[in-house]
């Protein structure tokens, strides 16, 4: 059911975040709800989970944009390994921490993605938009990921999917 | 607990082995990926819209007949331009077989309506169209509406829907054309939304829209009309683009720059046409 339950999550997060058009003001920066997924099953769940959901939230992300395929693979994998690295030094349950953790992931990815597309020259935009596309992207995921994580943690909770947290070190 | 291990190995493996697939197949993926997702891109966009004018008739009902005499006084222009514009055609028609020109065909338009704005990421103006390779359409042509120029069809053409690739996006260069000076440049759109009308929302707003390389000795006026040149290959001659809202010099003190408003109304794209030539 975890698989099915984050199937799910991918599917509806890519439709809400294609629906839901770039806000001019915020430097045409999206809703990350992809992004937040892939932090939820960071915070909360098993390392292979996280892998797995940073693996499909990614190439959804680049099937249904101009990113060349493995991109946002590679980069939602990187950043949930990293997030999941500080999975114990944070409180879990608290309602602050998706805020944070959704904030500085979009602020840090929305540059790491800038300097990948650059690099193909397949974006023109000025530096100085990128800092106000990665305020604007850190502003949209303070109020998207505590949402996400409720949604897909009231969902894990009503299908029974309570497994054991293993921790990224437990890999090396 | 091996098991598991050894699948966070195989989804690096596969994410390594993604970022290693060659172009071509990478845009028959994506071009998959998206007529699949086209169908419910459709539907949800048909009951957002739907939800927006059931709103939108509601809460803007007091304007509605306000609305509804402007457009009538409207339409009585519009008859009286066209039958001076059918005169004007029917004397056209004469003098090019007194000059023994070649007559000048229609363009062949496809119908499309758009689909689903923007992409997953928002790095570029994009919006999906539901039209694809079987309709004829192929990667490059150009595609606009009764205003004016929208965009051109990207390289990733699937067979039931593609994607356009707006004229407000940053990577977009059309060879333009002041209709009244002549001067020639090349419009490049800043990545920025547009309305595409000049009101006081326009204002306000950043530059969605801008030419370059305009020779310094031109002629620019504001409201002067901006048209396709033909120049490039991709663009067919004399499509509207917009009008000049102000032009000011470069910091090379060399050329001329023109911000423009863009004459279609790109935030409430619903149908356009294909041009298939």
């Amino acid at each position: 059911m975890t698989w099915l339950i984050m199937l799910i999550g991918v599917i509806v997060s890519a439709l809400v975040q294609t629906l839901i058009p770039p806000i001019t003001m915020l430097g045409q920066a999206k809703v990350p709800c992809l992004m937040a997924l892939v932090l939820y099953y960071a915070l909360n769940r098993d390392i292979t989970e996280m892998m797995a959901a940073g693996f499909l939230c990614g190439l959804v992300q680049d099937l249904m944009s101009l990113i060349p395929l493995g991109y946002s693979s590679f980069l939602f994998c990187a950043m949930g390994a990293t997030a999941a690295r500080f999975r114990k030094l944070v409180m879990g349950e608290s309602h602050v921490t998706p805020v944070v953790f959704g904030m500085a992931s979009a602020f840090v990815l929305t540059f790491l993605t800038y300097i990948l597309l650059v690099k193909d020259g397949l974006v023109q935009c000025y530096f100085a938009s990128v800092w106000l596309r990665a305020f604007g992207a850190a502003l949209l995921a303070a109020i998207c990921t505590p949402i996400t994580f409720a949604i897909t943690g009231k969902l894990d909770d009503l299908v029974g999917n309570v497994e054991t947290m293993e921790s990224i070190d437990d890999y090396e | 607990m091996k098991g598991r291990k050894y699948l966070v190995y195989v989804i690096v493996l596969l994410v390594a082995v993604i970022l290693t697939v060659p172009l071509p197949a990478s845009i028959r993926a994506k071009a998959a990926a998206r007529d699949g997702v086209a169908p419910f891109q459709n539907v949800l966009t048909l009951v957002v819209q739907s939800v927006n004018e059931k709103w939108r008739s509601i809460s803007e009902a007091d304007k509605a007949l306000d609305e509804k005499k402007q457009l009538m006084e409207e339409v009585a222009r519009l008859r009286l331009r066209l039958r001076d514009l059918e005169a004007a055609g029917l004397e056209n028609d004469r003098l090019r077989g007194m000059l023994a020109f070649r007559k000048r065909q229609g363009r062949k338009l496809l119908l499309c309506e758009v689909i689903a704005r923007g992409d997953a990421s928002g790095w570029w103006q994009t919006v999906t169209i539901n039209k694809g390779s079987d309709d004829g359409i192929k990667p490059d042509m150009a595609v606009i509406t009764m205003d004016g120029l929208v965009g051109r069809t990207r390289k990733e053409v699937s067979r039931y829907s593609c994607d356009v690739l707006l004229v407000t996006d940053q990577t977009s260069r059309i060879a333009c054309r002041l209709k009244r000076a002549g001067a020639l440049g090349i419009a490049r759109g800043a990545g920025v939304s547009a309305g595409g009308k000049s009101d006081l929302a326009m204002i306000t707003s950043a530059p969605s829209f801008q030419a370059d390389y305009i020779d310094k000795n031109a002629s620019v006026l504001d409201n002067d009309e901006v048209e396709t040149s033909g120049l490039g290959g991709v663009y067919p001659e004399g499509i509207m683009l917009g009008y000049v809202k102000k032009s000011v010099m470069d910091s090379s003190g060399l050329f001329r720059q023109a911000e423009i408003v863009p004459a279609a109304d790109l935030k409430h794209l619903r149908f356009v046409f294909v041009i298939i030539d």
